[in-house]
């Protein structure tokens, strides 16, 4: 009876109050699942708590007491009670949901405080201020730990404002206060104003009971937190224990203390940046307001208690903003019910001085209070229209769909909505991981990524994380990101505005994906950009440290390929310069001389005649150039090379063509000598669609004719091309000792090129010829890896190894023929042999001064890779020849 | 309602982390939890009537002695059994000589046994030539030799309505009688435990400790029991009881080693309003064991006596389930904090050794925890009870506090073990302490103890 009876006295109160706390939720919750964009720390205090009910461990990282666990746990629990993380949309709206009941509770605590120390206006007041402030419903709608502590705060103080002091409410007292720095370590500079507090509340009568209790039981907490660490033994800090590697509580403590931010009037201090930024611009009568009235009170307070304890809370906590430390915009949380309830009772007390007559005065003033709040709040009404979380949602069904089962990095929103389901430990599980824990956790860099960057597939690049991006280093990722392509941009916001910007806001945006590169384009990219930095001087001449340091046509050639390969346009421009502003005064033609170097103290010409392969190649990437980079000039410049190349080095022996390794030299009165490595039928078959003058289809034939030929002579039991070949004038082919010495007859450092590039014909042009003549070489090269587990570098035709070493580059022998013939043969000698040579972090394989390893390397690997595409529009000239026909057709 | 949801809701969460302890953690980690909850609530429950009298800051005047004296209205009659007292039995019959009330309104019935010779002389020669008229002499032959059967030979002498017991050894204040009187007029109780407090504190080095037992029993645990379990346990002196209660219970029970208690749960089972009174100023002064030796006797009496009344069963007849289980926690309670107090290391050792989960190990401490904050209250308890009794506080007690608190506990183990196993071998005899009247040495150089107009 006697409660009803209250009841009914205070009707007009528990109406207003109800009315007051249903605005309140609807201002905090409307619109809260998309405003303000999900925040990284949201998502690491989310996947702590799936650690804490998945894992059994207070985070899915190695916990390094940077977030005090309290909080996480109180995630835990909620989520376990509303059954699970995606019961209210995603985990962050999960998380925002807590928070709202949260903001319920403080809510109730301030109204509950405000009347205990002054009266209900002041509550009133303050709790309007504390729910609609538009900065407030910004940090409170975050999951922040900080919101979270703030309830033990106001518990503690509301527990000590209960009059008598009892001392099992002091105990509740400093137990909250325990949890509050359990839930955020910043709790810890609320002792000094709530033990103020506490002796201004107790009575001398228990006052030692009193502070015993107090100190013991808040200390108790804090105890047991060091002594979980010291049970894990991560208490100390390395130095001291003189011990391996590993995380320590301590440690911890103090880097949190000794991150510097700045003097806080220093215009580039962190404080005077969120201040300014942050907090001044949302919310001015708040910021402004609750500073001047903290302020006030103080004096107000010399007499009054009630005051003086309200201002020392809010003003302590502004000293500690101010100490020079780290200052984040979540920082300000614990201070808003500070300064909400200095402007309650602040106002309260003024409006009060309006006694009897004047006491219409009061409700005016009140009134007016609340129009200038709602003027001044809704230009902020953004807070519930605005959609800023549709990108990062738009974001994770997209890696939902496209990402399984890859390791992909983004910020901490994302993680436990990408976990969902996974039951593996995190430093095993194949799909979305942290970017700091990526660039900062040992464990998970060498369980997960094995201390390499190519084992992440995908980044996604938040606007957060483009703004960390932009101050830390990030080794790893920034590394991960030269070698991935952009495959997705979200941006389903659309242009949306909002006048205030603070920063949590303006971490909103467009959030791009990042994929990994082919493995292959990554490896031989950064293989193209070790050669040019070791063997290509910037003007584009090529040099063979091993040589010393003299340059080749050849070495030119291969440069010029492979910078049309890798669609470097800037380099093959400087080769090709430099290529003809040196190498190219043949009186009778314009073919390339082969030798440039020192000669009698000074850099010259040392070698006019040519090398018809590196003419070939240069022609071959000219044909390419033209057509990747739409430039006709390339195109006339190789048409003159081929002219002079077919005019000049080419002879007809009994009705067969053949080139010749150079223009002079190599034509013998009884015949001719001949490369078998300088054969190149897929170049022929480009030349064939540019040049229509010679016959270069018939010489691509006469090729292979001629490889056919010397694979069916009578002591080639592998079918292996030798290095050198004599033909006579009676077209009859014999060994070319007598001319080229006795490496001539083996198949070595010259003739595995052949199978390259015949290989490369099958490649581009399917020519079953090809594919016949590399098929048939394969049971040779089977057998000696068999016999063997490796091939060597030489071999007599009939299959002895000549020497008892095997190279990198005599290796792209094999390997051209297995690419053709048996696939899994080929991944094996591509891994074995040159890929596991291959330094991801420099760029080269095995010897860095090697050139000719370097090369062949590179060509073997773009070949194996498919990394050397021919231009399709090359393709389609040599498969559909432009018949006069068609001119003739209907179209004219 | 309320505490029924918060009952129910704690067994759930207990129910649902020792089920996930049991199955993720095992067995042992299982029991360690157990036992480690059991003795953190026996600690957290001692601590919490420990400090009850301080609880709330408003509520303290209403348990001290009333400030002005009503007119006096009942009548007393003094039960002292007395055995082997010769030496103190002079200054106790002065003291009652000299209480402040009406010579008319009170009696003393001194309660001695015939063969003890010596303190019937002494007696009988401090009531020589003296206005005492209203103090006699009482001698009997009859058996069991022990206090109950004294009382109970006083009880049936009792002429007034109101019985009170003093012991031999007692100093007891000049006002007491007008303080007993004005609270009964006031509350209108059936029974009324004053305030009795050992005053040599600084004679043995476990005498501090054994003050602050009498200190926080007397004006903290007596008073929690009775307002929060409805259950009181009287003590052996300045105990007042309506004559009529007591012989409506039928006096004491001669085969109890700890009457008053026995005394106690009776009257409580019949309903008897119990009130208690600590005021520092009229506490009844006594003084704590010589030695060793006469401690441990003490006490293995004392929880002997308690188990003898659990063995009796009349706390279960306790009209209420509370009542029976304060009650219960009552008779038990020599042995949870001792013999819990020597499991909680062993628990923390276990889980150190075992390795058992880190949480688990950490909830292993938290009695330890507690124990700490028992010895911090005590010391702050040592300066309070100093100061209200305007004695000297020692610079050095803290620390002496400190280290002397585990071997106390050490000693109360020993002897509620000891009092079990005479349980065991059915020894009941009486191992009576010896008094040589200290209290009253130490407190002769202090003002305080001037008896007032």
């Amino acid at each position: 009876m006697n409660i009803l009876r209250k009841i009914i006295k205070n009707k007009l109160e528990i109406t207003v109050l109800a009315i007051v706390i249903v605005l309140a939720l609807l201002a905090h919750g409307y619109n809260m699942f998309h405003f303000p964009p999900y925040f990284d720390d949201e998502g690491t205090y989310m996947s702590q708590a799936w650690s804490i009910l998945n894992l059994g461990k207070l985070a899915p990282y190695t916990y390094w007491y940077d977030h005090a666990p309290l909080g996480s746990l109180l995630i835990a629990v909620w989520i376990k009670i509303t059954g699970g993380f995606f019961t209210f949309g995603n985990s962050i709206d999960s998380g925002r949901v807590f928070m709202l009941l949260i903001q319920l509770l403080n809510v109730a605590l301030i109204y509950k405080i405000a009347t205990k120390l002054s009266n209900k206006i002041a509550a009133f007041i303050s709790i309007i201020l504390f729910s609609f402030s538009p900065l407030s419903i910004t940090l409170h709608r975050l999951i922040f730990l900080d919101n979270i502590m703030v309830f033990w705060l106001l518990l503690s103080l509301y527990t000590l404002l209960v009059k008598p002091l009892k001392i099992s409410m002091v105990a509740l007292s400093a137990f909250s206060l325990g949890l509050a720095a359990l839930t955020k370590e910043s709790a810890f500079f609320f002792i000094p104003p709530l033990f103020i507090t506490l002796l201004a509340q107790s009575s001398h009568k228990n006052r030692h009971f009193i502070l015993v209790k107090w100190v013991a039981i808040f200390g108790g907490v804090i105890i047991f937190y060091c002594l979980y660490a010291l049970l894990k033994g991560e208490l100390l800090p390395d130095s001291i224990l003189n011990s391996s590697k590993h995380v320590s509580l301590i440690e911890t403590f103090m880097w949190q203390l000794s991150r510097k931010g700045g003097f806080f009037l220093d215009k580039s201090s962190e404080f005077y940046y969120t201040f300014m930024q942050s907090w001044l611009n949302t919310d001015p009568i708040l910021v402004i307001g609750g500073i001047g009235a903290s302020l006030m009170n103080l004096i107000i307070g010399i007499k009054r208690k009630s005051f003086f304890i309200v201002s020392i809370f809010s003003l302590s906590y502004f000293i500690y903003l101010i100490r020079g430390g780290i200052v984040n915009d979540q920082y300000l949380i614990p201070v808003l019910p500070l300064v909400s309830l200095n402007m309650g009772l602040l106002i309260s007390e003024v409006v009060s001085m309006f006694k009897g007559r004047l006491s219409i005065l009061r409700y005016a003033s009140l009134f007016l209070i609340v129009i200038i709040l709602i003027v001044f709040y809704s230009k902020n009404l953004g807070l519930y229209s605005l959609n800023y979380t549709k990108n990062q949602i738009e974001t994770l069904l997209w890696l939902k769909s496209n990402a399984q089962e890859k390791i992909s990095v983004g910020d901490g929103y994302g993680l436990v909505d990408m976990w969902y389901g996974n039951t593996d430990n995190i430093y095993e599980y194949k799909g979305y991981q942290h970017y700091w824990k990526v660039e900062d956790d040992p464990q998970l860099r060498e369980e997960l990524l094995l201390n390499d960057w190519k084992n992440i597939d995908y980044l996604i690049i938040t606007p957060r994380m483009q703004r960390d991006f932009q101050i830390n280093t990030f080794p790893m990722l920034k590394t991960f990101l030269s070698h991935a392509d952009l495959v997705k941009t979200i941006n389903v916001e659309g242009n949306q505005e909002i006048k205030n910007k603070n920063v949590l806001i303006s971490l909103s945006g467009p959030i791009n994906i990042y994929k990994k590169q082919n493995i292959s384009k990554i490896l031989l990219d950064s293989a193209w950009a070790y050669y040019k930095s070791a063997f290509i001087k910037s003007y584009g001449q090529s040099v063979d440290p091993s040589r010393e340091y003299k340059t080749t046509s050849e070495g030119q050639s291969y440069a010029m390929l492979k910078a049309v390969f890798q669609n470097d346009k800037p380099t093959f421009d400087g080769i090709w310069s430099w290529t003809k502003d040196h190498l190219r005064y043949r009186n009778q033609d314009k073919l390339i001389s082969w030798l440039w170097g020192e000669k009698d103290g000074k850099e010259q010409l040392i070698d006019s005649n040519n090398a018809t392969d590196a003419d070939e190649d240069i022609a071959l990437s000219l044909i390419l150039a033209s057509n990747k980079w739409n430039n006709p000039k390339y195109l006339d410049e190789a048409k003159v090379l081929l002219n002079d190349i077919w005019e000049n080095a080419v002879v007809r022996v009994n009705g067969k063509y053949y080139i010749l390794p150079a223009v002079n030299g190599f034509d013998k009165p009884d015949g001719y000598v001949l490369n078998l490595s300088y054969f190149s039928p897929a170049s022929y078959r480009v030349f064939s669609t540019v040049d229509k003058i010679h016959p270069w289809g018939k010489l691509a034939d006469d090729s292979y004719s001629t490889l056919e030929e010397l694979s069916k002579i009578k002591n080639n039991k592998t079918d292996l091309p030798p290095n050198w070949i004599f033909v006579t004038n009676d077209g009859e082919l014999i060994s070319a000792k007598k001319y080229m010495g006795k490496d001539s007859d083996n198949y070595g450092f010259d003739a595995f090129r052949t199978l390259w590039r015949v290989s490369l014909d099958y490649k581009w042009f399917g020519e079953k010829k090809a594919e016949k003549y590399l098929k048939d070489i394969d049971p040779f090269f089977s057998s000696q890896i068999k016999d063997n587990k490796k091939i060597y570098s030489m071999y007599s035709l009939d299959g002895k190894p000549i020497v008892n070493y095997t190279s990198l580059s005599t290796n792209v022998g094999p390997l051209s023929v297995f690419a053709v013939s048996n696939s899994k043969k080929a991944e094996e000698l591509y891994n074995s042999s040159i890929y596991k040579k291959f330094n991801f972090e420099q760029g080269y394989w095995g010897d860095k001064n090697n050139y000719f390893d370097q090369n062949w390397a590179w060509f073997g690997t773009a070949l194996y890779t498919n990394s050397l595409n021919l231009p399709q529009g090359i393709l389609d000239l040599y498969k559909k020849p432009l018949l006069l026909k068609r001119i003739n057709s209907n179209e004219y | 309602m309320f505490n029924k949801i918060l009952i129910a809701f704690l067994i759930i969460i207990t129910g649902y982390i020792s089920t996930a302890v049991l199955v993720e953690a095992g067995i042992l980690s299982f029991i360690v939890l157990l036992f480690s909850l059991i003795v953190l609530v026996q600690s957290l429950f001692t601590l919490i009537w420990m400090l009850y009298a301080w609880e709330n800051p408003d509520e303290m005047n209403l348990h001290k002695s009333p400030k002005e004296f009503l007119s006096p209205k009942y009548k007393f009659s003094l039960l002292v059994p007395a055995r082997y007292e010769e030496k103190v039995i002079a200054d106790t019959l002065k003291a009652i000589s000299k209480l402040n009330y009406p010579k008319e309104m009170y009696e003393a019935k001194i309660l001695i046994r015939e063969d003890d010779a010596g303190t019937i002389k002494n007696a009988q020669m401090a009531l020589r030539g003296s206005e005492k008229e209203n103090i006699e002499i009482i001698t009997f032959n009859s058996y069991p030799i022990n206090k109950p059967h004294s009382l109970n030979i006083g009880l049936k002498n009792a002429k007034n309505e109101i019985v009170g017991i003093f012991d031999a050894e007692d100093e007891l204040h000049r006002d007491i009688l007008q303080v007993i009187n004005t609270t009964l007029i006031r509350e209108n109780a059936d029974v009324i435990q004053s305030g009795v407090q050992l005053m040599n504190y600084k004679t043995r080095w476990f005498s501090m400790l054994s003050v602050l037992e009498y200190f926080f029993w007397f004006k903290s645990g007596l008073l929690f029991f009775s307002k929060v379990g409805k259950t009181t346990p009287l003590g052996g002196n300045t105990v007042f009881i309506k004559t009529s209660w007591l012989k409506m219970v039928g006096g004491w029970d001669e085969g109890m080693l700890t009457e008053d208690a026995d005394m106690g749960i009776r009257l409580s089972r019949y309903g008897a309003k119990t009130k208690v009174v600590y005021d520092e100023l009229h506490t009844t002064r006594e003084e704590s064991p010589v030695d060793i030796k006469n401690f441990i006797r003490q006490r293995t009496r004392w929880d002997q006596g308690f188990l003898q009344i659990l063995k009796k069963g009349d706390w279960a007849k306790l009209p209420t389930v509370r009542q029976r289980v304060f009650a219960f926690y009552i008779l038990l309670s020599p042995f949870p904090q001792s013999i819990l107090f020597a499991i909680a290391p062993i628990l923390v050792m276990i889980a150190i050794t075992q390795k058992l989960p880190v949480p688990i190990t950490l909830f292993t401490f938290l009695p330890l925890y507690l124990f700490i904050i028992q010895i911090l209250v005590q010391i702050v308890a040592s300066y309070e009870f100093t100061k209200a009794y305007k004695l000297k506080f020692p610079i050095l007690t803290p620390f002496k506090i400190f280290i002397t608190f585990f071997p106390y506990q050490l000693l109360l183990l020993y002897s509620s073990i000891r009092s079990l196993y005479r349980i065991l071998r059915s020894q009941y005899s009486w191992e009576k302490t010896s008094h040589e009247n200290i209290h009253r040495a130490e407190s002769k150089n202090l003002n305080l103890y001037e008896y007032s107009t």
